[in-house]
């Protein structure tokens, strides 16, 4: 119970510290659970690889996986929803006064600033999936333009899939969820099956 | 002058019971960052239920993505409770983390096998494409109420020219952007010429 409460407070620590995207929080999970001997780094790192394959929010994969391994479901639960507790305290706090204040002119005014980033963060965010999806040789974070040599190594399979989800995304308007599901089919057909055909 | 801002649905139990089904969908189905997460969200609560505008979506992406904690478990909080109050901000948590519970606690028992699994694999490649559809189309829907007019479309390339060549954090530049557009509503507010740029 002790060691319960222990895991609970580690992801409360690791949940309230991470601000922005939930990879901020690989280096603080790594201390927390190395240094309280719950794991061991390359545990860690099998946990994170786990958590990044498996759908649903990264750190709630995480705390999961990582409360299950150490403790079972009820170290599932309890990592689960320690990692949460932090957010649900202060976005709904946040959420009371925001929403009051939301038609305020200089809220609107904040607004009208914070909009336009917002959707130029998500615009930048398609970069990483690029360059990990389809240019995997080139280096990745770094430079925002591939040279030309990994422009023309590029995989026609993943052009392919690639053409294939903007096509149902855009001009059949299916539903996400679809359009996922259906690339991962043609993800194992072009990526798992064909190779064991031609080989 | 709005007094109290009220849930949008206090109490609603049918309408609960379907965001409570759609959270058990944000959080099977997505894949990779909290970003990935939006355009489902902006399927569901603003082109099928018509429960929120688009900017009042981007507003909540905004604040979730400047709290402490994750950004797919703030936003769905803020969401929960715009629309019935704390009883909704926590059956949007549980919906949310619930997927996650189940399907990692199923995986810890294989999870090497699983890592390791060349099918998972090739699923994942076309998964990770698809994704990227994703990205764009909500760059596209969140872009059209969100980046208007010449500030919009001047705040929207700083924020993507400061992504791309500096390394900063995305708060910094969420608090620039309400910076900017507080000054701006404040020049524009004393004369008819004003300007804004700070950035």
């Amino acid at each position: 119970m002790l060691e319960l409460l222990r895991m609970l407070w580690a992801f409360f620590k690791i949940g309230l510290f991470t601000i922005g995207g939930g990879y901020a929080m690989i280096p603080l999970i790594t201390r927390e659970m190395v240094g309280n001997g719950w794991m061991t780094a390359a545990e860690v790192a099998d946990v994170i690889a786990i958590a990044e394959m498996t759908p649903g929010p990264f750190a709630l994969n995480t705390a999961t996986f990582a409360g299950m391994k150490t403790m079972g479901v009820g170290g599932a639960v309890a990592c689960t929803f320690g990692v949460m507790l932090p957010s649900l305290i202060i976005a709904m706090l946040v959420a009371r006064f925001f929403f009051h204040f939301q038609d305020h002119r200089l809220v609107q005014g904040a607004l009208s600033g914070i909009r336009p980033v917002v959707v130029a963060l998500i615009a930048y965010s398609i970069w990483p999936v690029v360059s990990l999806s389809l240019f995997p040789g080139a280096g990745h974070g770094g430079a925002a333009f591939a040279g030309i040599a990994e422009l023309l190594s590029v995989d026609w399979r993943a052009v392919l899939v690639l053409a294939v989800s903007f096509l149902m995304l855009f001009w059949r308007k299916w539903h996400p969820i679809l359009v996922m599901a259906a690339a991962g089919a043609l993800g194992i057909a072009l990526f798992r099956l064909l190779p064991m055909l031609t080989a | 002058m709005k007094q109290r801002i009220k849930p949008k649905f206090a109490g609603d139990v049918k309408k609960m019971t379907e965001l409570f089904i759609i959270t058990l969908k944000l959080g099977a189905f997505t894949f990779g960052g909290g970003y990935a997460m939006f355009p489902l969200m902006e399927r569901e609560y603003v082109q099928n239920k018509k429960w929120f505008e688009t900017d009042e979506m981007l507003d909540i992406l905004a604040v979730s993505q400047s709290l402490p904690g994750m950004i797919s478990i703030n936003a769905s909080i803020m969401t929960g409770y715009r629309l019935f109050g704390v009883l909704g901000a926590f059956v949007a948590v549980v919906g949310l983390s619930l997927p996650s519970l189940v399907t990692l606690s199923v995986i810890s028992f294989f999870y090497v096998q699983f890592r390791d699994n060349e099918y998972v694999y090739a699923a994942l490649q076309g998964i990770r494409l698809a994704v990227i559809g994703l990205l764009v189309q909500a760059v596209v829907k969140l872009g059209k109420p969100g980046v208007r007019g010449a500030f919009g479309w001047i705040m929207a390339a700083a924020a993507l020219a400061v992504s791309l060549f500096l390394d900063i954090h995305p708060i910094l530049l969420i608090l620039a952007g309400a910076a900017a557009g507080i000054l701006y509503t404040i020049a524009s507010g004393r004369s008819a010429k004003g300007g804004g740029q700070d950035a």
